[in-house]
């Protein structure tokens, strides 16, 4: 191997030999001269540490331990540009001249993608990604890599044509038939993460998920959308769909086989050399089970093997134990070159660890999150040496949008955490194995308590293409506080028993939320003063405004175990109760629990007088949660949210029941909790835009005349009042769709001389009727505040009109010289002063004096209503 | 990437100044026809309706940009000095400048993010704001009202100059059939005066 003779090829190595008292990995980066971000000033180095590299390896060669240090830090590359990147399988050529490259699957941003996986697209400019499934990889000529995507469609986005059609909660509909919106094709760049969605078809031809599995799916699906007729198909008959053979789009059986494996690795990996050494004979002894993983999970020890794979290298992330972690990246072709031995060992041995780090990786995208469990505990005896591992296998689960699976992760851990407290740091580790390249800062692991929330922010400030990354980065701070939880909750057992009864039927994250934050009081002299950073981060992160700020230092701690609670509620959910259908939530429920939170919460003020300044905490929470927008939320107590206005009488109701069966001294504070509810109810919301729906670019709206006739025919046309003048039609979307949780289409009405200067309107499409009737008797009831401190105000739509068909005063022709309709239509040149000398020009003054009338009057009508208006205001003054 | 939002309004603005709000005009009146009639004056550079929805509010009215804010200014005062007919008699069109709210696809303002909030009905101010909403439904339908009455008004304009104008028009038919007949003729024979053919 050498570079020297090949100057085609742009790369650079960096080999990094670490050496300690417990393992010695050898990490190989490379990076891509053309990578923009990529400094001259590095390459130089890189070239020279490659020569010391050669001799190094020669060293090697003869010594097998090698003890050399080359360090670089790969600082501040930008992350963009960097997600690593690599292709797996290789399928044919195709195209003219074969210059196309098709692929089967590749691993990107160290996520491994096979074709017919279903993924998140990122677009640009909407805030839920898009989801499809991956039918064809490839890469052009000219190096750009590309997938063709078959489409999965939200309800939201084709509501349109669902009409009343019922969906399921995490129902997507496949994109079927012919034409636009049914595949695209997009950079591959674009995709933002894996998509776990299940096929729940009844169809013989598709193998039944279990429960577990449905439990972990993002999404399920079992109908597909004809994108040609633009009507949902409740059946999946033909063999194909959209081009796909139908195989492809049920289920695949594989998950399984791979999800029993872990074990086997997990519990040979309690050294890291041994683990090397596993893996390597992994790779080449033919152990049919593990074999089986190889395929999968080792790409790398793939690529060593095939030469013609020349390209782009992997990056896998490895967090390592000691402090620094490095990208890592092979070169196929040093392979190729398989002229010196020590190379190739170094490289197995290096690959190996990749490849244990993906043996963890991969298990942790396919098992359900129960399977994980297990294996995981038994890590935790290795921690010292296998963090990154369990780190990594953190990281994917946590990108799961559902609820349910972070409480049950949650749940999990802190189960383990009771048994061994060593998984504090695990916790930590996922952390930062989760930051992927800051990883200088983590060699701390054990103070790290107070680093975390700079940590988590960094991940945020991280410019990722991801759209899930945010999500993922909310939840692994989650997990991450829960180490502190179990611990704290090994101190307070006495007080668990309570919220165990209360947490029976609770399980929706919000839910538990709004729990621990009332149990949170019950302790709030715990006195972790720590914990408020980390609470505070997180709101921030969330993009929240902060508003309290006054919190004393007794309530310090508060935050933090509110966090605390949640967690600990959540494992209770799990371990307490065998709850069956966690998904089946209805109101009944979630009032009990109310309920329950309104006692609690009293009681808990008796004994302790001073938490008024939760409040303004709780609610932030809440706000939080809300940007979030999972699903499980979606339901619930969500000031804009649909069932809201039932649910917040719920609370209210129980929360007053409650507070009348407290004894009379309890009055003072009564009046607190009565304002707290209901505080967290009426909280400002932001209006951002909103996820997207009918806007997806596939079908166009229909003209707005259009759509306001239809609209105004069957009733769901209202006209708002007071709307801020500087509001844009988008923006009084956006708004009508946090308010009311609706989508609908919305016009400001331009002003006319006429139209109120105090008052400006618009006008607003909703999908039915009810919805229309629904937000105008919310309006009617509720205070709607707009940003200009105004209410808004909803009236519904007067008769429209179209324009050619309304009168119009004041022209006069005389019979017999009436011009007819369609040359008056197409004249063109029909406008002239008038002569002052013509009956014309006399009854054009009459005009005159008719529009300055009708100027005046509306000036002093307006005039009037200003008045009126300030006087209202005077006296809310 | 689009220009920020910022400059955007900026340049949203200049549109404003160098346009000018037609009213008065027909509801006959076509794009093409106001941009022949008012490029007798300058250039104009788009013509944008202004929709009417509604029954009640039966304004027509345009925006018509011409091509810098001195001819938009120059245009305005000519139309409000002597009367300007586009397509019919004798109604003349009104124009004034334009504003911004006159647009309904005026862009983002550059401003914090919209904070909203339903109130809590144990505010103090909760009934205020109530009143606050009648009041605006008071004067929504006050001014619909307005309306109609501005409608009658000019209904009744229009009526009565229909009325005259058919006089006029019959005393001009009249004359001109007893010109054409030859009774003026016989007249003039009849009390000896000299009658002149026209």
């Amino acid at each position: 191997m050498d570079f020297t003779e090949n100057p085609s090829s742009k790369r650079i190595m960096i080999l990094r030999v670490l050496s300690s008292s417990f393992c010695q990995t050898l990490v190989l980066l490379f990076s891509s001269l053309t990578d923009p971000s990529f400094k001259p000033s590095a390459i130089f180095s890189a070239g020279v540490s490659f020569l010391r590299l050669r001799s190094g390896l020669e060293l090697f060669a003869s010594t097998i331990k090698l003890v050399e240090c080359c360090i670089f830090y790969m600082e501040k590359v930008d992350e963009d540009a960097n997600l690593e990147f690599k292709w797996l399988i290789k399928k044919g050529r195709g195209g003219k001249n074969k210059e196309v490259q098709f692929y089967g699957s590749f691993i990107y941003d160290g996520v491994e993608y096979v074709l017919y996986d279903c993924v998140y697209m990122y677009k640009e400019g909407l805030r839920e990604p898009y989801i499809g499934k991956l039918t064809k990889i490839w890469e052009n000529a000219d190096k750009s890599k590309k997938v063709k995507v078959h489409w999965f469609f939200r309800p939201e986005e084709i509501s349109k044509w669902v009409g009343d059609t019922k969906t399921l909660e995490n129902e997507i509909l496949f994109a079927s038939g012919e034409g636009v919106g049914l595949t695209n094709i997009s950079p591959l760049e674009a995709i933002a993460g894996k998509c776990n969605v299940v096929c729940v078809s009844k169809d013989p031809r598709n193998p039944q998920p279990s429960d577990e599995e449905l439990k972990a799916a993002d999404f399920i699906f079992y109908r597909t959308f004809d994108v040609e007729s633009c009507t949902i198909l409740d059946n999946m008959d033909e063999e194909k769909i959209g081009g796909i053979e139908i195989k492809h789009i049920f289920n695949t059986r594989e998950d399984e086989s791979i999800s029993t494996l872990p074990e086997t690795t997990t519990t040979t990996s309690t050294d890291k050399k041994e683990e090397n050494h596993n893996t390597i004979t992994i790779t080449t002894s033919s152990e049919p089970k593990q074999q089986l993983l190889l395929t999968k999970t080792l790409p790398n020890t793939n690529n060593l093997k095939d030469d013609d794979a020349q390209d782009k290298n992997i990056p896998i992330l490895a967090a390592e134990t000691t402090s620094v972690a490095l990208l890592e990246k092979t070169n196929p072709k040093i392979d190729e070159k398989a002229d010196k031995d020590a190379m190739e060992a170094n490289k197995r041995k290096k690959s190996s660890t990749t490849g244990s780090d993906k043996l963890h990786e991969q298990p942790s995208k396919k098992m359900k999150l129960a399977d994980k469990n297990p294996p995981k505990e038994k890590q935790v005896e290795v921690v010292e040496v296998d963090r990154d591992s369990v780190g990594l296998k953190d990281v994917m689960p946590s990108k799961k949008s559902k609820v349910d699976n972070n409480v049950r992760t949650g749940s999990k851990i802190s189960e383990i955490g009771k048994t061994d407290t060593s998984v504090v740091k695990t916790d930590k580790d996922n952390l930062k194995s989760s930051k992927e390249k800051d990883e200088t800062k983590v060699s701390k692991v054990s103070k790290e308590r107070k680093k975390t929330p700079m940590e988590s922010d960094k991940l945020d400030d991280r410019p990722l293409k991801k759209m899930k990354s945010k999500v993922a980065n909310e939840k692994q701070k989650q997990v991450a506080v829960e180490g502190e939880k179990i611990e704290k909750l090994t101190d307070l057992p006495s007080k668990k028993s309570k919220v165990e009864d209360k947490s029976a039927t609770n399980e929706k994250q919000k839910q538990v939320e709004v729990e621990g934050e009332k149990i949170e009081k019950l302790k709030s002299k715990a006195e972790d003063k720590s914990a408020p950073n980390e609470k505070q981060k997180q709101v921030e992160v969330l993009g929240e405004k902060i508003e309290k700020s006054k919190s004393k230092a007794e309530d310090k701690s508060a935050p933090n175990e509110k966090q605390k609670q949640v967690e600990v509620e959540g494992e209770k959910i799990e371990k307490s109760t065998d709850l069956p259908s966690k998904k089946s939530k209805d109101e009944v429920k979630s009032a009990r629990n109310v309920n329950n939170l309104g006692t609690s919460g009293t009681q808990e003020e008796k004994a302790n007088g001073k938490n008024n300044n939760n409040e303004g905490k709780i609610s932030d929470e809440l706000e939080g949660r809300r940007l979030k927008k999972t699903k499980a939320e979606a339901s619930f107590k969500i000031p804009d949210n649909k069932k809201n206005s039932t649910s917040t009488i719920n609370s209210n109701g129980s929360n007053g029941k409650n507070l009348e069966k407290q004894s009379e001294s309890n009055e003072s504070k009564k009046k607190l909790s009565m304002n707290q509810s209901p505080k967290d109810m009426y909280k400002e919301f932001v209006v951002g835009p909103k996820p997207n729906a009918d806007e997806s670019g596939w079908f166009e709206r229909l003209p707005w005349e259009q759509s306001l006739k239809s609209a105004y025919d069957q009733g769901s046309a209202i006209l708002l009042h007071n709307v801020d003048p500087d509001y844009t039609s988008g923006e009084v979307e956006d708004l009508v769709w946090h308010a009311f949780t609706e989508n609908c289409e919305a016009k400001i009405l331009p002003c006319s001389v006429i139209s109120s200067p105090h008052c400006y309107q618009a006008l607003v499409l909703l999908k039915t009727k009810e919805a229309a009737q629904r937000v105008l008797a919310k309006l009617d009831e509720d205070c709607l505040m707009l940003s200009n401190g105004r209410p808004l105000v909803g009236t519904p739509c007067p008769p429209i009109i179209p324009r050619k068909t309304c009168k119009f005063f004041g022209h006069l022709s005389i019979d017999r010289i009436k011009i007819n309709q369609r040359e008056m239509e197409e004249a063109v040149s029909t406008s002239h002063f008038s002569q002052p000398n013509t009956i014309e020009y006399d009854m054009a003054m009459e005009w005159f004096l008719m529009q300055s009338k009708s100027k005046k009057w509306w000036e002093m009508v307006h005039e009037l209503q200003g008045n009126e208006f300030r006087n209202s205001f005077e006296e809310k003054n | 990437m689009e220009p920020s939002s910022e400059e955007e309004y900026e340049t949203f603005k200049e549109k404003v100044e160098r346009t000018i709000y037609l009213d008065n005009i027909s509801n006959q009146v076509t794009e093409a026809v106001l941009k022949t009639a008012l490029d007798q004056f300058a250039t104009v550079k788009n013509v944008q309706f202004i929709p009417t929805y509604f029954n009640s509010c039966t304004i027509y009215a345009a925006l018509v940009e011409m091509e810098t804010a001195k001819q938009a200014e120059e245009i305005v005062k000519e139309i409000s000095e002597s009367p300007f007919m586009i397509s019919g008699m004798p109604r003349p069109v009104r124009a004034q400048k334009a504003k911004i709210e006159m647009f309904d696809d005026r862009p983002k303002m550059r401003r914090e993010k919209i904070v909203c909030y339903w109130m809590d009905p144990s505010h103090p101010n909760f009934d205020v704001v109530k009143n606050f909403k009648n009041l605006t439904k008071k004067h929504a339908v006050a001014a619909s009202f307005m309306m109609e009455k501005q409608m009658e008004e000019e209904e009744k304009l229009h009526n009565q100059q229909e009325a005259s104008l058919k006089a006029n028009f019959k005393k001009y038919e009249l004359i001109d059939s007893a010109q054409g007949d030859g009774t003026f003729r016989r007249l003039g024979a009849r009390y000896g005066t000299k009658y002149n053919d026209f």
